[in-house]
């Protein structure tokens, strides 16, 4: 009986077959890949590394999720509590911390490796463009993650950042929508205030823990498709 | 679209164009909605009002300073009276600090530096510090409105962001 609901269970996640079990794996993976672009230097390895950042981040950010709490009164000491009071705490820390600057990096290199190897040419030119894409959510990322400590470093650089803002063209603090109303620009919409405060701490945060993993997500996996799509490993152009 | 019996037949096709079209208004509306609700209608910041203290007593100071709200203010005897200079540098909102050396403010982030009057003495910032106006309460004492900001060379001049002393 107990054997029976087993087999019926094992049934129906194994379909018949002896290929079965790594039936999955052969399906994310291509056809035939040529044995020169095996080859280190052929990639460096540079996107494989930037998207393992990603699922480090993902993975300590969560975990980040359960000491933090978006609020000004709270957040710079549960940053510190993080690195002197919770268990394994700074390890945390510092392995989101670093994998973050890591990825800025792995992300820049794999750019110039494409761009030195000319692999933005044609038929790859569309996933270049979802490359720079992925670009921008990984630097947007960082930005909005500056701000989470909450400290004098993470104030004034995003008080910075966000003054930038309002010198853009149409959208800042002289364009159109400023006439509409006062402190229309887009540095107000961001910030949901006139300086960064709690607003500005909660939008962050809501960016950086959701909105922006989601996009990036999309356009990793889109980016990864388009690589099968465009043979942009399987041969030499 | 054609007629059967008086009755109106609307193509599948046409259905399901109008079912579309529908959505796409919807989705539409429901973004503005969406973007327009992060727009805030109402501000918890503290007033940019402060009340300070009897003129004499700013004016033999020197140079004051005060957080009014988010914003640094130093009230300075200057020839012609009273000012408030808003201490928030004009290129990227950083705050300079007054150096006793040179009686110029220095600022942290990207090295503006600033005279006594707001001047801009030294760049990246492209225009002076503004200045709050100031008016007396009815006790006599300095209050700063740091809501109303002016710094064109010739209007800064005049009430109310000078205060006779």
């Amino acid at each position: 009986m107990v054997k029976d609901v087993f087999t019926i269970i094992n049934q129906s996640i194994f379909r018949p077959g002896r290929k079965t079990g790594y039936n999955f794996f052969l399906h994310l993976h291509p056809r035939f890949i040529p044995a020169e672009k095996l080859r280190f230097s052929a990639t460096f390895c540079m996107g494989g590394l930037a998207f393992l950042m990603l699922l480090v981040l993902t993975l300590s950010g969560a975990l980040l999720m359960v000491f933090y709490v978006p609020e000004t009164g709270r957040a710079y000491r549960d940053m510190v509590d993080l690195d002197y009071v919770v268990p394994f705490g700074r390890l945390m820390r510092n392995i989101h911390r670093w994998s973050a600057h890591a990825m800025v990096v792995f992300v820049i290199l794999h750019m110039a490796r494409v761009f030195y190897h000319k692999a933005y040419r044609h038929p790859r030119e569309f996933n270049w463009v979802v490359g720079v894409g992925c670009l921008v959510l990984t630097l947007l990322l960082s930005f909005t993650g500056y701000l989470l400590p909450w400290d004098q470093l993470a104030y004034w650089a995003i008080t910075v950042g966000t003054n930038m803002m309002s010198y853009a063209p149409v959208i800042g603090a002289k364009g159109p929508l400023s006439l509409v109303s006062a402190g229309g620009d887009i540095r107000h919409f961001v910030l949901g205030a006139d300086a960064v405060g709690q607003n500005a701490l909660l939008r962050f945060y809501v960016l950086h823990v959701f909105f922006l993993p989601l996009l990036l997500f999309g356009a990793v996996f889109f980016h990864f498709w388009r690589v099968r799509k465009d043979n942009q490993l399987s041969r030499k152009l | 679209m054609g007629r059967r019996c008086g009755k109106r037949e609307v193509s599948r096709r046409a259905l399901v164009k109008a079912g579309l079209g529908g959505l796409l208004v919807g989705g539409a509306a429901g973004l503005y909605g969406m973007l327009r609700s992060l727009v805030p209608t109402v501000s918890y910041e503290p007033p940019r009002i402060l009340t300070t203290r009897p003129p004499a007593e700013l004016a033999l100071a020197g140079v004051s300073d005060f957080q009014v709200a988010d914003r640094k203010v130093s009230v300075i005897r200057g020839d012609g009276g009273l000012y408030a200079l808003v201490r928030n540098c004009t290129h990227m909102g950083c705050v300079p600090n007054l150096d006793p050396g040179d009686q110029c403010f220095h600022c942290p982030c990207h090295g503006s530096v600033f005279t006594l009057s707001g001047d801009v003495a030294r760049g990246p910032a492209p225009e002076p510090l503004f200045r709050a106006a100031l008016r007396l309460d009815a006790r006599g004492f300095v209050v700063i409105d740091a809501g109303r900001l002016e710094n064109d060379p010739v209007r800064r001049q005049a009430p109310p962001f000078v205060l006779p002393v």
